[in-house]
Protein backbone atom coordinates (compact mmCIF):
# COMPACT_ATOMS: atom_id res chain seq x y z
CA UNK A 1 0.00 0.00 0.00
CA UNK A 2 1.28 3.15 -0.62
CA UNK A 3 0.15 5.94 1.65
CA UNK A 4 -0.39 3.88 4.63
CA UNK A 5 2.88 4.96 6.67
CA UNK A 6 4.34 8.36 6.42
CA UNK A 7 8.03 7.35 5.03
CA UNK A 8 10.79 9.56 4.06
CA UNK A 9 9.97 7.89 0.32
CA UNK A 10 6.37 8.62 0.66
CA UNK A 11 6.17 12.71 0.52
CA UNK A 12 2.82 14.62 1.89
CA UNK A 13 1.34 11.29 3.40
CA UNK A 14 0.92 10.89 7.15
CA UNK A 15 -1.26 8.90 9.15
CA UNK A 16 -2.62 10.35 12.20
CA UNK A 17 -3.77 8.63 16.09
CA UNK A 18 -7.44 8.05 14.34
CA UNK A 19 -5.79 6.61 11.13
CA UNK A 20 -6.84 9.61 9.23
CA UNK A 21 -3.99 9.74 6.34
CA UNK A 22 -3.20 12.81 3.38
CA UNK A 23 -3.06 10.90 0.00
CA UNK A 24 -1.11 11.68 -3.47
CA UNK A 25 -0.54 10.11 -6.23
CA UNK A 26 3.28 9.72 -5.92
CA UNK A 27 5.18 10.68 -9.04
CA UNK A 28 6.98 6.89 -9.01
CA UNK A 29 3.20 5.32 -9.01
CA UNK A 30 2.28 7.28 -11.78
CA UNK A 31 4.64 6.21 -14.59
CA UNK A 32 2.20 5.46 -17.17
CA UNK A 33 -0.72 5.02 -15.63
CA UNK A 34 -3.74 7.46 -16.86
CA UNK A 35 -5.77 6.44 -13.72
CA UNK A 36 -5.33 5.17 -10.24
CA UNK A 37 -7.37 3.92 -7.45
CA UNK A 38 -6.51 4.48 -3.95
CA UNK A 39 -6.21 0.72 -2.65
CA UNK A 40 -7.93 1.45 0.40
CA UNK A 41 -11.38 2.39 1.81
CA UNK A 42 -11.62 6.20 2.51
CA UNK A 43 -12.56 6.91 5.81
CA UNK A 44 -13.74 9.99 7.50
CA UNK A 45 -11.46 13.16 7.11
CA UNK A 46 -8.62 11.28 5.27
CA UNK A 47 -7.22 14.29 3.06
CA UNK A 48 -6.31 13.66 -0.79
CA UNK A 49 -4.29 15.82 -2.74
CA UNK A 50 -4.93 16.93 -5.91
CA UNK A 51 -2.24 18.39 -8.42
CA UNK A 52 -2.57 21.20 -10.71
CA UNK A 53 -2.26 18.16 -14.14
CA UNK A 54 -4.48 15.64 -11.81
CA UNK A 55 -8.29 15.11 -11.53
CA UNK A 56 -9.56 13.24 -8.09
CA UNK A 57 -12.83 11.38 -8.42
CA UNK A 58 -14.63 10.33 -4.90
CA UNK A 59 -17.51 7.57 -5.19
CA UNK A 60 -19.72 6.56 -1.95
CA UNK A 61 -21.23 3.72 -2.10
CA UNK A 62 -20.61 3.40 -5.98
CA UNK A 63 -21.85 6.96 -6.82
CA UNK A 64 -19.73 9.81 -8.20
CA UNK A 65 -19.75 12.34 -5.12
CA UNK A 66 -17.52 15.61 -6.85
CA UNK A 67 -14.64 15.78 -8.72
CA UNK A 68 -12.53 17.42 -7.44
CA UNK A 69 -10.51 19.50 -10.71
CA UNK A 70 -8.71 22.14 -8.81
CA UNK A 71 -5.31 21.62 -7.69
CA UNK A 72 -5.44 21.29 -3.39
CA UNK A 73 -5.67 19.68 -0.73
CA UNK A 74 -9.42 18.20 -0.05
CA UNK A 75 -11.05 16.67 3.58
CA UNK A 76 -13.20 14.27 2.69
CA UNK A 77 -16.03 12.48 4.67
CA UNK A 78 -17.30 9.58 4.30
CA UNK A 79 -19.30 6.90 6.68
CA UNK A 80 -16.25 5.07 7.51
CA UNK A 81 -15.56 6.35 11.33
CA UNK A 82 -12.40 4.82 12.89
CA UNK A 83 -13.64 2.15 15.27
CA UNK A 84 -17.57 3.04 14.83
CA UNK A 85 -17.24 1.46 11.37
CA UNK A 86 -15.03 -1.66 12.26
CA UNK A 87 -18.26 -2.28 15.31
CA UNK A 88 -20.84 -1.32 12.74
CA UNK A 89 -19.17 -4.14 10.66
CA UNK A 90 -18.65 -6.48 13.67
CA UNK A 91 -22.49 -5.88 14.47
CA UNK A 92 -24.51 -5.78 11.21
CA UNK A 93 -21.65 -7.21 8.70
CA UNK A 94 -21.94 -4.14 6.79
CA UNK A 95 -19.60 -1.43 5.29
CA UNK A 96 -20.03 1.67 3.99
CA UNK A 97 -17.25 1.77 0.48
CA UNK A 98 -15.97 5.36 -0.07
CA UNK A 99 -13.21 5.43 -3.01
CA UNK A 100 -11.10 7.82 -4.61
CA UNK A 101 -9.80 7.68 -8.46
CA UNK A 102 -6.76 9.85 -9.79
CA UNK A 103 -7.34 10.39 -13.07
CA UNK A 104 -4.29 12.16 -15.08
CA UNK A 105 -5.17 15.80 -16.45
CA UNK A 106 -2.41 16.27 -18.53
CA UNK A 107 -1.34 15.77 -22.31
CA UNK A 108 -0.31 12.09 -22.91
CA UNK A 109 1.48 11.13 -26.60
CA UNK A 110 1.21 7.96 -28.59
CA UNK A 111 2.09 6.91 -32.47
CA UNK A 112 0.08 5.53 -34.92
CA UNK A 113 0.22 3.89 -38.02
CA UNK A 114 -1.02 1.63 -40.90
CA UNK A 115 -0.19 -2.21 -39.71
CA UNK A 116 -0.62 -2.80 -43.45
CA UNK A 117 -0.46 -0.57 -46.39
CA UNK A 118 -3.92 0.36 -47.64
CA UNK A 119 -4.84 0.46 -51.59
CA UNK A 120 -6.26 3.49 -52.45
CA UNK A 121 -7.88 4.63 -56.04
CA UNK A 122 -5.38 7.50 -57.47
CA UNK A 123 -6.22 9.59 -59.81
CA UNK A 124 -2.75 10.08 -61.30
CA UNK A 125 -1.65 6.08 -60.57
CA UNK A 126 -4.51 4.04 -60.40
CA UNK A 127 -4.28 2.15 -57.22
CA UNK A 128 -1.96 2.34 -55.29
CA UNK A 129 -0.91 1.59 -51.92
CA UNK A 130 -0.14 4.01 -49.24
CA UNK A 131 1.31 3.98 -45.48
CA UNK A 132 0.34 6.41 -42.67
CA UNK A 133 2.41 7.03 -40.01
CA UNK A 134 2.44 10.40 -37.00
CA UNK A 135 1.61 11.01 -33.67
CA UNK A 136 -0.86 12.03 -31.59
CA UNK A 137 -1.70 13.61 -28.12
CA UNK A 138 -4.60 13.06 -26.29
CA UNK A 139 -6.21 13.88 -22.35
CA UNK A 140 -8.64 13.20 -20.49
CA UNK A 141 -11.32 16.01 -20.41
CA UNK A 142 -14.03 14.27 -18.45
CA UNK A 143 -13.03 11.72 -15.55
CA UNK A 144 -16.26 10.51 -14.69
CA UNK A 145 -16.90 9.65 -18.34
CA UNK A 146 -13.94 8.26 -18.78
CA UNK A 147 -13.96 6.08 -15.65
CA UNK A 148 -17.55 4.99 -16.10
CA UNK A 149 -17.49 4.30 -19.87
CA UNK A 150 -13.89 3.71 -20.70
CA UNK A 151 -12.39 1.92 -17.94
CA UNK A 152 -15.47 0.40 -16.59
CA UNK A 153 -16.43 -1.22 -19.85
CA UNK A 154 -12.89 -1.96 -21.60
CA UNK A 155 -11.13 -2.29 -18.06
CA UNK A 156 -8.28 0.10 -19.71
CA UNK A 157 -6.15 1.81 -16.97
CA UNK A 158 -2.59 1.75 -18.44
CA UNK A 159 -1.62 4.55 -20.79
CA UNK A 160 -0.60 1.79 -23.71
CA UNK A 161 -4.28 0.08 -23.71
CA UNK A 162 -5.83 3.55 -24.43
CA UNK A 163 -3.33 4.55 -27.06
CA UNK A 164 -3.84 1.00 -28.96
CA UNK A 165 -7.62 1.75 -29.09
CA UNK A 166 -7.21 5.53 -30.07
CA UNK A 167 -5.04 4.14 -32.51
CA UNK A 168 -7.60 2.50 -34.50
CA UNK A 169 -9.62 4.81 -34.43
CA UNK A 170 -7.09 7.79 -35.73
CA UNK A 171 -6.73 5.12 -38.76
CA UNK A 172 -10.13 4.56 -39.60
CA UNK A 173 -10.99 8.06 -39.68
CA UNK A 174 -7.51 8.83 -41.71
CA UNK A 175 -8.76 6.47 -44.00
CA UNK A 176 -12.24 7.89 -44.36
CA UNK A 177 -10.92 11.50 -44.47
CA UNK A 178 -8.73 10.66 -47.21
CA UNK A 179 -11.21 9.34 -49.38
CA UNK A 180 -13.26 12.03 -48.88
CA UNK A 181 -10.51 14.27 -49.78
CA UNK A 182 -10.67 12.44 -52.81
CA UNK A 183 -14.04 12.13 -53.96
CA UNK A 184 -14.79 15.85 -53.07
CA UNK A 185 -11.42 17.66 -53.64
CA UNK A 186 -9.87 15.35 -56.52
CA UNK A 187 -6.56 15.12 -54.64
CA UNK A 188 -4.69 12.50 -55.75
CA UNK A 189 -1.63 11.28 -53.47
CA UNK A 190 0.46 13.69 -55.22
CA UNK A 191 -1.22 16.50 -53.30
CA UNK A 192 -1.26 15.12 -50.15
CA UNK A 193 2.14 16.37 -48.20
CA UNK A 194 0.63 20.05 -49.78
CA UNK A 195 -2.53 19.31 -47.75
CA UNK A 196 -0.96 17.30 -44.06
CA UNK A 197 -2.00 20.66 -41.86
CA UNK A 198 -5.46 20.61 -43.12
CA UNK A 199 -5.35 16.84 -42.82
CA UNK A 200 -4.67 16.79 -39.50
CA UNK A 201 -7.53 20.01 -38.66
CA UNK A 202 -10.10 16.96 -40.55
CA UNK A 203 -8.73 14.15 -38.58
CA UNK A 204 -9.24 15.96 -35.42
CA UNK A 205 -12.66 17.41 -36.52
CA UNK A 206 -13.86 13.59 -37.17
CA UNK A 207 -12.18 11.97 -34.09
CA UNK A 208 -13.86 14.65 -31.98
CA UNK A 209 -17.98 12.73 -31.39
CA UNK A 210 -16.14 9.49 -31.50
CA UNK A 211 -13.56 9.93 -28.23
CA UNK A 212 -15.65 12.34 -27.04
CA UNK A 213 -18.22 9.77 -25.60
CA UNK A 214 -15.03 8.19 -23.26
CA UNK A 215 -14.26 11.13 -21.93
CA UNK A 216 -11.27 11.90 -24.09
CA UNK A 217 -9.94 14.48 -26.32
CA UNK A 218 -7.39 14.56 -29.04
CA UNK A 219 -5.66 17.44 -28.47
CA UNK A 220 -3.18 17.18 -31.97
CA UNK A 221 -1.70 15.42 -34.39
CA UNK A 222 1.83 15.72 -35.59
CA UNK A 223 4.13 14.61 -37.96
CA UNK A 224 1.84 13.22 -40.14
CA UNK A 225 3.72 11.08 -42.96
CA UNK A 226 2.39 9.69 -45.96
CA UNK A 227 4.35 7.02 -47.81
CA UNK A 228 4.20 6.18 -51.30
CA UNK A 229 5.38 2.56 -52.57
CA UNK A 230 8.96 1.85 -53.90
CA UNK A 231 7.63 1.93 -57.64
CA UNK A 232 5.72 4.76 -57.46
CA UNK A 233 8.71 6.87 -56.15
CA UNK A 234 10.49 5.89 -58.23
CA UNK A 235 7.97 7.26 -61.52
CA UNK A 236 7.74 10.10 -59.96
CA UNK A 237 11.38 10.55 -59.65
CA UNK A 238 11.84 9.71 -63.18
CA UNK A 239 9.36 12.30 -64.14
CA UNK A 240 11.04 14.78 -62.08
CA UNK A 241 14.49 14.16 -63.76
CA UNK A 242 13.14 14.77 -67.18
CA UNK A 243 11.64 18.01 -65.44
CA UNK A 244 14.61 18.83 -64.35
CA UNK A 245 16.69 18.23 -67.80
CA UNK A 246 14.57 20.49 -68.73
CA UNK A 247 13.52 17.83 -71.68
CA UNK A 248 10.42 19.73 -73.21
CA UNK A 249 10.62 17.96 -76.67
CA UNK A 250 8.51 15.31 -77.03
CA UNK A 251 11.47 13.17 -78.83
CA UNK A 252 13.77 13.88 -76.19
CA UNK A 253 11.74 12.75 -73.70
CA UNK A 254 10.75 9.73 -75.43
CA UNK A 255 15.05 9.23 -75.81
CA UNK A 256 15.60 9.40 -72.23
CA UNK A 257 12.56 7.35 -71.14
CA UNK A 258 14.44 4.80 -73.61
CA UNK A 259 17.70 5.38 -72.12
CA UNK A 260 16.82 4.93 -68.10
CA UNK A 261 14.58 1.23 -69.73
CA UNK A 262 17.64 0.00 -71.17
CA UNK A 263 20.15 1.19 -68.38
CA UNK A 264 17.31 -0.91 -66.18
CA UNK A 265 17.60 -4.33 -68.49
CA UNK A 266 21.35 -3.62 -68.55
CA UNK A 267 21.68 -3.42 -64.50
CA UNK A 268 19.11 -6.60 -64.71
CA UNK A 269 20.91 -8.78 -66.80
CA UNK A 270 24.14 -7.76 -64.21
CA UNK A 271 22.66 -9.24 -61.40
CA UNK A 272 23.71 -12.60 -60.08
CA UNK A 273 20.98 -15.11 -59.79
CA UNK A 274 17.04 -14.97 -61.00
CA UNK A 275 16.33 -14.76 -64.86
CA UNK A 276 18.75 -11.90 -65.63
CA UNK A 277 21.28 -13.64 -64.13
CA UNK A 278 21.43 -16.75 -66.36
CA UNK A 279 23.74 -17.23 -69.32
CA UNK A 280 20.31 -16.86 -71.20
CA UNK A 281 19.40 -13.54 -69.45
CA UNK A 282 22.93 -11.80 -70.02
CA UNK A 283 22.06 -12.24 -74.29
CA UNK A 284 18.89 -10.70 -73.54
CA UNK A 285 20.00 -7.75 -71.57
CA UNK A 286 22.57 -7.25 -73.58
CA UNK A 287 20.37 -7.76 -76.63
CA UNK A 288 18.17 -5.21 -74.86
CA UNK A 289 20.41 -3.03 -74.05
CA UNK A 290 21.57 -3.23 -77.43
CA UNK A 291 18.35 -2.58 -78.74
CA UNK A 292 17.35 0.77 -76.50
CA UNK A 293 20.63 1.98 -77.63
CA UNK A 294 19.46 1.37 -81.20
CA UNK A 295 16.13 2.69 -80.54
CA UNK A 296 17.79 5.82 -78.46
CA UNK A 297 19.95 6.86 -81.63
CA UNK A 298 16.98 6.28 -83.85
CA UNK A 299 15.05 8.88 -82.23
CA UNK A 300 17.82 11.14 -81.80
CA UNK A 301 18.14 10.74 -85.36
CA UNK A 302 16.52 14.34 -87.31
CA UNK A 303 13.14 12.73 -88.89
CA UNK A 304 14.09 9.42 -87.12
CA UNK A 305 10.44 9.45 -85.45
CA UNK A 306 8.21 10.12 -88.49
CA UNK A 307 9.94 7.26 -90.03
CA UNK A 308 9.95 4.84 -87.55
CA UNK A 309 6.44 5.85 -87.10
CA UNK A 310 5.74 4.46 -90.88
CA UNK A 311 6.83 1.30 -90.22
CA UNK A 312 4.74 0.79 -87.22
CA UNK A 313 1.24 -1.62 -88.26
CA UNK A 314 -1.22 0.06 -89.22
CA UNK A 315 -3.20 -1.92 -85.81
CA UNK A 316 0.01 -2.60 -83.32
CA UNK A 317 -2.59 -3.63 -81.07
CA UNK A 318 -2.63 -7.15 -82.46
CA UNK A 319 1.39 -7.73 -82.28
CA UNK A 320 1.42 -10.14 -79.59
CA UNK A 321 3.41 -8.84 -76.27
CA UNK A 322 6.58 -10.65 -75.61
CA UNK A 323 6.68 -11.37 -72.31
CA UNK A 324 5.54 -7.72 -71.32
CA UNK A 325 2.70 -5.41 -71.65
CA UNK A 326 1.47 -4.04 -74.65
CA UNK A 327 1.18 0.02 -74.75
CA UNK A 328 -3.01 0.48 -75.05
CA UNK A 329 -2.30 4.01 -77.04
CA UNK A 330 0.64 3.63 -79.15
CA UNK A 331 1.31 -0.44 -78.92
CA UNK A 332 4.80 -0.44 -78.15
CA UNK A 333 5.63 -3.48 -75.88
CA UNK A 334 6.76 -2.71 -73.11
CA UNK A 335 8.68 -4.34 -69.53
CA UNK A 336 5.96 -5.53 -67.24
CA UNK A 337 5.62 -3.59 -64.30
CA UNK A 338 5.91 -0.60 -65.99
CA UNK A 339 3.45 2.40 -65.04
CA UNK A 340 4.54 4.55 -68.20
CA UNK A 341 5.07 3.51 -71.85
CA UNK A 342 8.94 4.25 -72.72
CA UNK A 343 7.72 5.23 -76.59
CA UNK A 344 4.52 7.87 -75.68
CA UNK A 345 4.37 7.87 -72.36
CA UNK A 346 1.12 7.10 -71.96
CA UNK A 347 0.47 5.23 -68.81
CA UNK A 348 0.01 1.54 -68.48
CA UNK A 349 -2.27 0.09 -66.68
CA UNK A 350 -4.88 1.10 -63.82
CA UNK A 351 -7.77 0.65 -66.41
CA UNK A 352 -8.58 -2.83 -64.64
CA UNK A 353 -8.15 -5.61 -61.89
CA UNK A 354 -8.62 -8.87 -62.90
CA UNK A 355 -11.30 -10.81 -61.31
CA UNK A 356 -9.43 -13.77 -59.90
CA UNK A 357 -6.09 -13.00 -59.42
CA UNK A 358 -6.37 -9.14 -58.68
CA UNK A 359 -3.42 -7.97 -61.35
CA UNK A 360 -3.76 -4.59 -62.78
CA UNK A 361 -3.66 -5.24 -66.48
CA UNK A 362 -4.25 -2.36 -69.17
CA UNK A 363 -7.63 -0.82 -70.35
CA UNK A 364 -9.09 -2.67 -72.88
CA UNK A 365 -7.54 -6.09 -72.23
CA UNK A 366 -9.55 -9.51 -73.15
CA UNK A 367 -7.29 -11.73 -70.57
CA UNK A 368 -5.42 -11.26 -67.73
CA UNK A 369 -1.54 -11.11 -68.13
CA UNK A 370 -0.92 -12.62 -64.98
CA UNK A 371 -3.20 -15.75 -65.19
CA UNK A 372 -4.66 -15.54 -68.34
CA UNK A 373 -8.69 -15.27 -66.78
CA UNK A 374 -11.30 -13.72 -69.67
CA UNK A 375 -11.38 -10.01 -69.18
CA UNK A 376 -14.75 -9.68 -71.46
CA UNK A 377 -18.06 -10.86 -70.71
CA UNK A 378 -21.00 -10.66 -72.62
CA UNK A 379 -24.72 -9.74 -71.74
CA UNK A 380 -27.46 -12.50 -70.96
CA UNK A 381 -29.76 -10.47 -72.93
CA UNK A 382 -28.30 -8.85 -75.43
CA UNK A 383 -24.89 -10.75 -76.01
CA UNK A 384 -23.15 -7.11 -75.80
CA UNK A 385 -19.52 -7.40 -74.97
CA UNK A 386 -18.91 -6.05 -71.11
CA UNK A 387 -16.42 -4.83 -69.47
CA UNK A 388 -14.59 -6.92 -66.34
CA UNK A 389 -17.00 -5.90 -63.77
CA UNK A 390 -19.84 -3.59 -65.16
CA UNK A 391 -22.69 -3.57 -63.28
CA UNK A 392 -25.28 -3.00 -66.52
CA UNK A 393 -25.02 -3.76 -70.00
CA UNK A 394 -24.02 -0.47 -71.88
CA UNK A 395 -26.42 -1.20 -75.04
CA UNK A 396 -29.71 -3.16 -73.11
CA UNK A 397 -29.25 -1.66 -69.79
CA UNK A 398 -29.66 -5.03 -68.32
CA UNK A 399 -27.97 -5.53 -64.75
CA UNK A 400 -25.52 -8.11 -64.58
CA UNK A 401 -25.27 -10.38 -61.87
CA UNK B 1 -22.08 40.11 -9.39
CA UNK B 2 -20.90 38.47 -6.21
CA UNK B 3 -17.87 38.85 -4.65
CA UNK B 4 -16.27 35.89 -4.07
CA UNK B 5 -13.70 37.54 -1.65
CA UNK B 6 -16.68 38.03 0.70
CA UNK B 7 -18.03 34.09 0.55
CA UNK B 8 -14.98 33.12 1.07
CA UNK B 9 -14.63 35.16 4.15
CA UNK B 10 -17.90 34.14 5.47
CA UNK B 11 -17.27 30.28 4.70
CA UNK B 12 -14.59 30.24 6.72
CA UNK B 13 -14.14 27.46 9.09
CA UNK B 14 -12.80 26.94 12.42
CA UNK B 15 -9.32 26.08 11.83
CA UNK B 16 -8.72 29.22 9.55
CA UNK B 17 -10.92 31.60 12.61
CA UNK B 18 -8.47 29.96 15.38
CA UNK B 19 -5.67 31.18 12.48
CA UNK B 20 -7.26 34.49 12.16
CA UNK B 21 -6.69 35.00 16.16
CA UNK B 22 -3.21 34.27 16.20
CA UNK B 23 -0.23 36.96 15.81
CA UNK B 24 1.57 36.92 12.92
CA UNK B 25 -0.90 34.59 11.03
CA UNK B 26 -3.81 36.90 10.90
CA UNK B 27 -2.32 39.00 7.70
CA UNK B 28 -1.36 35.31 6.04
CA UNK B 29 -4.90 33.93 6.49
CA UNK B 30 -6.39 37.25 4.72
CA UNK B 31 -4.34 36.60 1.87
CA UNK B 32 -4.90 33.42 1.63
CA UNK B 33 -8.47 34.09 1.30
CA UNK B 34 -8.43 36.39 -1.54
CA UNK B 35 -6.41 34.24 -3.32
CA UNK B 36 -8.75 31.35 -2.91
CA UNK B 37 -11.63 33.83 -4.09
CA UNK B 38 -9.36 34.74 -7.39
CA UNK B 39 -8.96 30.99 -7.71
CA UNK B 40 -12.70 30.40 -8.14
CA UNK B 41 -12.74 34.01 -10.04
CA UNK B 42 -10.31 32.48 -12.95
CA UNK B 43 -11.93 29.24 -12.75
CA UNK B 44 -15.12 30.62 -14.15
CA UNK B 45 -13.37 32.68 -16.22
CA UNK B 46 -11.26 29.70 -17.70
CA UNK B 47 -14.81 27.72 -17.99
CA UNK B 48 -15.97 30.66 -20.55
CA UNK B 49 -12.70 30.25 -22.25
CA UNK B 50 -13.82 26.40 -22.72
CA UNK B 51 -17.31 27.30 -23.70
CA UNK B 52 -15.61 29.90 -26.29
CA UNK B 53 -13.62 26.74 -27.04
CA UNK B 54 -15.90 24.16 -27.96
CA UNK B 55 -17.66 26.59 -30.05
CA UNK B 56 -14.45 27.06 -32.06
CA UNK B 57 -14.20 23.17 -32.20
CA UNK B 58 -18.21 23.10 -33.86
CA UNK B 59 -17.00 25.64 -36.32
CA UNK B 60 -13.97 23.33 -36.79
CA UNK B 61 -16.29 20.34 -37.06
CA UNK B 62 -18.33 22.33 -39.52
CA UNK B 63 -15.42 23.01 -41.60
CA UNK B 64 -13.75 19.49 -42.04
CA UNK B 65 -17.41 18.31 -43.00
CA UNK B 66 -17.55 20.89 -45.76
CA UNK B 67 -13.69 19.86 -46.63
CA UNK B 68 -12.75 23.62 -46.71
CA UNK B 69 -9.34 23.64 -47.00
CA UNK B 70 -8.78 26.72 -46.95
CA UNK B 71 -10.51 27.72 -43.77
CA UNK B 72 -9.77 24.60 -41.89
CA UNK B 73 -6.03 25.12 -41.03
CA UNK B 74 -6.71 28.72 -40.01
CA UNK B 75 -9.30 27.30 -38.09
CA UNK B 76 -7.07 24.81 -36.44
CA UNK B 77 -4.58 27.52 -35.52
CA UNK B 78 -7.70 29.76 -33.77
CA UNK B 79 -8.65 25.98 -31.77
CA UNK B 80 -5.02 25.95 -30.68
CA UNK B 81 -4.29 29.53 -29.61
CA UNK B 82 -7.74 29.35 -27.56
CA UNK B 83 -7.06 26.41 -25.65
CA UNK B 84 -3.47 27.45 -24.37
CA UNK B 85 -5.23 30.71 -22.99
CA UNK B 86 -7.35 28.66 -21.24
CA UNK B 87 -4.71 27.29 -19.69
CA UNK B 88 -2.65 30.25 -18.61
CA UNK B 89 -5.73 31.73 -17.27
CA UNK B 90 -6.48 28.15 -14.99
CA UNK B 91 -3.05 28.21 -13.97
CA UNK B 92 -1.94 31.78 -13.72
CA UNK B 93 0.15 33.69 -11.24
CA UNK B 94 -1.72 33.88 -7.77
CA UNK B 95 0.15 36.66 -6.37
CA UNK B 96 2.38 34.51 -3.96
CA UNK B 97 5.52 35.69 -2.72
CA UNK B 98 8.34 34.76 0.06
CA UNK B 99 9.53 35.76 3.25
CA UNK B 100 12.30 38.12 1.37
CA UNK B 101 10.80 38.12 -1.95
CA UNK B 102 12.45 40.85 -4.38
CA UNK B 103 9.07 42.59 -4.46
CA UNK B 104 6.34 42.15 -2.08
CA UNK B 105 2.90 41.37 -2.96
CA UNK B 106 0.38 42.52 -0.17
CA UNK B 107 -3.21 42.64 0.24
CA UNK B 108 -3.95 45.73 -1.55
CA UNK B 109 -2.33 44.41 -4.52
CA UNK B 110 -4.14 40.73 -4.09
CA UNK B 111 -7.54 42.79 -3.94
CA UNK B 112 -6.05 44.33 -7.38
CA UNK B 113 -5.29 41.20 -8.81
CA UNK B 114 -8.64 39.56 -8.25
CA UNK B 115 -10.14 43.39 -9.46
CA UNK B 116 -8.23 42.73 -12.48
CA UNK B 117 -9.58 39.25 -13.22
CA UNK B 118 -13.15 40.65 -12.96
CA UNK B 119 -12.29 43.12 -15.17
CA UNK B 120 -11.10 39.96 -17.77
CA UNK B 121 -14.63 38.12 -17.26
CA UNK B 122 -16.39 41.04 -18.60
CA UNK B 123 -14.25 41.25 -21.66
CA UNK B 124 -14.26 37.89 -22.56
CA UNK B 125 -18.16 37.63 -23.06
CA UNK B 126 -17.93 39.60 -26.71
CA UNK B 127 -15.47 37.14 -27.91
CA UNK B 128 -18.07 34.48 -26.72
CA UNK B 129 -20.18 36.56 -29.22
CA UNK B 130 -17.86 36.68 -31.79
CA UNK B 131 -17.50 33.08 -31.57
CA UNK B 132 -21.33 32.51 -32.30
CA UNK B 133 -21.15 34.97 -35.43
CA UNK B 134 -18.53 32.54 -36.90
CA UNK B 135 -20.02 29.62 -36.25
CA UNK B 136 -23.04 31.05 -38.09
CA UNK B 137 -21.36 32.69 -41.13
CA UNK B 138 -19.80 28.80 -41.23
CA UNK B 139 -23.14 27.02 -41.31
CA UNK B 140 -25.06 29.71 -43.81
CA UNK B 141 -22.25 29.81 -45.87
CA UNK B 142 -22.24 33.99 -46.40
CA UNK B 143 -18.42 34.41 -47.61
CA UNK B 144 -17.60 36.53 -43.96
CA UNK B 145 -15.70 33.51 -42.20
CA UNK B 146 -12.35 34.34 -43.28
CA UNK B 147 -12.62 38.34 -42.55
CA UNK B 148 -14.02 36.65 -39.45
CA UNK B 149 -11.41 34.61 -38.36
CA UNK B 150 -8.85 37.28 -38.75
CA UNK B 151 -10.88 40.22 -36.15
CA UNK B 152 -11.54 37.04 -33.89
CA UNK B 153 -7.50 36.16 -33.64
CA UNK B 154 -6.50 40.44 -33.60
CA UNK B 155 -8.75 40.29 -30.12
CA UNK B 156 -7.66 36.95 -28.35
CA UNK B 157 -4.06 38.46 -29.34
CA UNK B 158 -5.21 41.33 -27.37
CA UNK B 159 -6.66 39.26 -24.77
CA UNK B 160 -3.56 37.89 -24.46
CA UNK B 161 -0.74 40.46 -24.16
CA UNK B 162 -3.63 41.69 -21.22
CA UNK B 163 -2.66 38.20 -19.58
CA UNK B 164 0.69 39.07 -20.36
CA UNK B 165 0.84 41.94 -18.06
CA UNK B 166 -1.65 40.50 -15.33
CA UNK B 167 1.58 40.11 -12.80
CA UNK B 168 3.64 42.99 -13.95
CA UNK B 169 1.17 45.78 -14.01
CA UNK B 170 -0.94 44.82 -10.51
CA UNK B 171 2.79 44.20 -8.99
CA UNK B 172 3.72 47.87 -10.17
CA UNK B 173 6.97 46.75 -11.96
CA UNK B 174 6.12 47.67 -15.12
CA UNK B 175 8.56 50.59 -16.84
CA UNK B 176 7.04 53.37 -18.66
Amino acid sequence: MLFDKKTPTTNGSGKSMLGATTFMWDDAAKGDKVMFRIPRNIIWNDNVVVREDEYAVFFRDGKVLTVLDKAGRYGLSSLNIPVLTELQRKVTGTQPVAEVYYVQRRELRGKFGSAEAFTFRDQDFGMIRLRIFGQFAYKVVDPVQFITQFIGTKGFSESDNVISWLKDEVIMQLNDALGELKTQKQLSALDLPAYLEEIEQILLSKLEPDVGEYGIKIMRIAGLNINFPEDVQKSIDERAGIGALGLTDQKQKDAYMAFQAGKAMRDAAKQEGGAAGAGAGIGVGMGAGMGMGMMMANQMAPGAQQAQQAQQPAHPQQAAPPGGIKCPSCGTDVPTGSKFCINCGAKIGGGMSCPKCNAEVPKGSRFCLNCGTKMVTSCPQCNAELQSGAKFCPDCGTKIE
Amino acid sequence: MNDLRSKVEEDRGIVKQIELLIPGFHGYREREDIRAADSLLRQQLANKMKEINSIFEQCREELGRAMDLTLISNMGNIVKFSRLIENRIRHAEQGYTGISADFRIEEEELNTLYEWDLALLQTIDPIHTMAGELLNSILVDDGTAFRKMRILKNTLNEFNSTLNKRMTKIAGLEVT
